[in-house]
């Protein structure tokens, strides 16, 4: 339904560009299948809009020629956007915010208190993820505006990669950090280093990916109830 | 309407986050187990849960049309469960949550074969020259999923009762399996949080 909500954004824009009823015509052009990643979808937006208002300016070939030049732009900026925003937003920033909240109610735990710790929890998440992110969905509307069918070009010029590694870096040493501080607290049942232990063999099944976490879940608890039934427990 | 009815319908409203209108965040399980477990009178447990689904959750991610578990609906079924009516032991809630959850990615499947069809069909009145009146159409499938979900997680308010009285009357080793299940999740959670960042391929 990426299509439909790309429609939706566009429209009053086709409307001020084309008219009532030209906008109808205008919007039949972005029914096709339309999809990348929601946080990057506002540059692909601008974008649009953009070419949109130059193709409206534009008479007979030349307009046609922009308009055909500007889907064939909307569908590889959407797919070369994809995998960017996956890719640092799901796959890094996300995990990026969770190590740091948790890290934040350990740390206020000890002068503010359960309640304390659960707040800073959910405000560095929120604030940690949210002032970025929005950031970026805001500010990237107009970037893909002004860039129009330069954005190729424009997108190479940032290292994403390189942002991408140093926040999946800097993710993975708070992520240590927290799970040292928890398990160090006795968040497993079975002692400090017998829980280290345990929490790194669950670690490697998961990069063997040979589980995952629902399913060490279930054969942990499947285990548990072997053991109980054999009088172990 | 009591708390847990109430707190449904914000859970089924608040769902849309995850994926159809808004994405700032206030859907994702380490936010919304904090916020639903306070309003349901223990923040702790909401958090607690919450964090679980959280890091049980980094590693799926909804690339290439696949259809994770919805966590969302994880953590508000198991905190609906635990600290609603039915007050299901978390041993027991959890476990209920992940089943809530795989069973609304499988409502979220039937709800994309629908949008299909509605999208041919706003295509159709387009090429007719007619308006597709957006903002109803959007309007009334965000509504429909949200009253999906609302529906689900009263299904899963009224099994909670029965549920409570199955685990109960369950046999010690299965108890005891689940109890441990609870006891490992810590870990299981921070392990699939460093996974998650996997620097080294």
């Amino acid at each position: 339904m990426q299509a439909m909500g790309l429609m939706l954004a566009l429209e009053p824009w086709l409307r001020r560009c084309w008219g009532a009823a030209g906008s109808r015509e205008a919007l039949r052009r972005h029914e096709g299948c339309f999809n990348t990643h929601p946080f990057m979808a506002p540059m692909v937006a601008g974008m649009v809009c953009g070419l949109e208002e130059e193709a409206a300016a534009l008479e007979g070939e030349a307009r046609d020629a922009k308009l055909k030049r500007s889907s064939a732009l909307k569908t590889a900026a959407a797919q070369a956007l994809a995998g960017i925003g996956d890719a640092l937003f799901w796959g890094s920033l996300r995990p990026f915010c969770a190590a740091l909240a948790l890290l934040a109610a350990f740390a206020a735990a000890p002068a503010l208190g359960a309640a304390g710790a659960v707040g800073a929890l959910v405000f560095v998440y929120l604030a940690a993820y949210d002032i970025p992110a929005l950031g970026w969905r805001w500010k990237s509307l107009d970037l893909g505006y002004e860039w129009k069918d330069g954005l190729a070009v424009r997108l190479k010029e940032i290292p994403w990669q390189s942002l991408i590694k140093r926040l999946r870096y800097a993710g993975a040493a708070l992520a240590l950090a927290a799970a040292a501080i928890a398990i160090a607290a006795g968040a497993g049942p079975i002692g400090r280093a017998p829980s280290a232990l345990a929490a790194a063999l669950y670690l490697l099944a998961l990069r063997a990916r040979a589980a995952t976490a629902e399913r060490l879940y279930a054969a942990t608890c499947a285990a548990g109830m072997l053991a109980a039934a054999a009088g172990l427990v | 309407m009591t708390p847990a009815w109430i707190a449904a319908a914000a859970a089924a409203i608040v769902e849309l986050d995850v994926a159809s209108a808004g994405q700032v965040m206030i859907s994702r399980p380490i936010v919304l187990g904090p916020a639903l477990g306070a309003f349901l009178g223990d923040a702790v447990t909401g958090a607690v849960l919450g964090v679980f689904y959280e890091l049980f959750s980094l590693g799926a991610t909804p690339v290439g049309g696949r259809i994770p578990l919805n966590v969302t609906v994880a953590a508000a079924a198991a905190l609906l469960l635990a600290l609603g009516p039915a007050r299901l032991p978390a041993e027991a809630a959890f476990p209920a949550g992940l089943a809530a959850g795989f069973a609304h990615a499988r409502l979220e499947a039937l709800m994309r074969t629908r949008r299909r069809a509605l999208s041919s069909w706003t295509s159709a009145t387009l090429a007719a020259g007619r308006d597709p009146k957006l903002r109803r159409v959007v309007f009334s499938e965000l509504s429909l999923q949200a009253a999906g979900t609302f529906v689900l997680l009263a299904a899963v308010l009224v099994a909670g009762g029965p549920l409570a009285e199955v685990f109960t009357h369950a046999p010690r080793f299965a108890q005891a399996g689940f109890k441990a299940g609870l006891a490992f999740a810590p870990l299981i959670a921070l392990s699939s949080l460093v996974h998650s960042f996997r620097v080294v391929s």
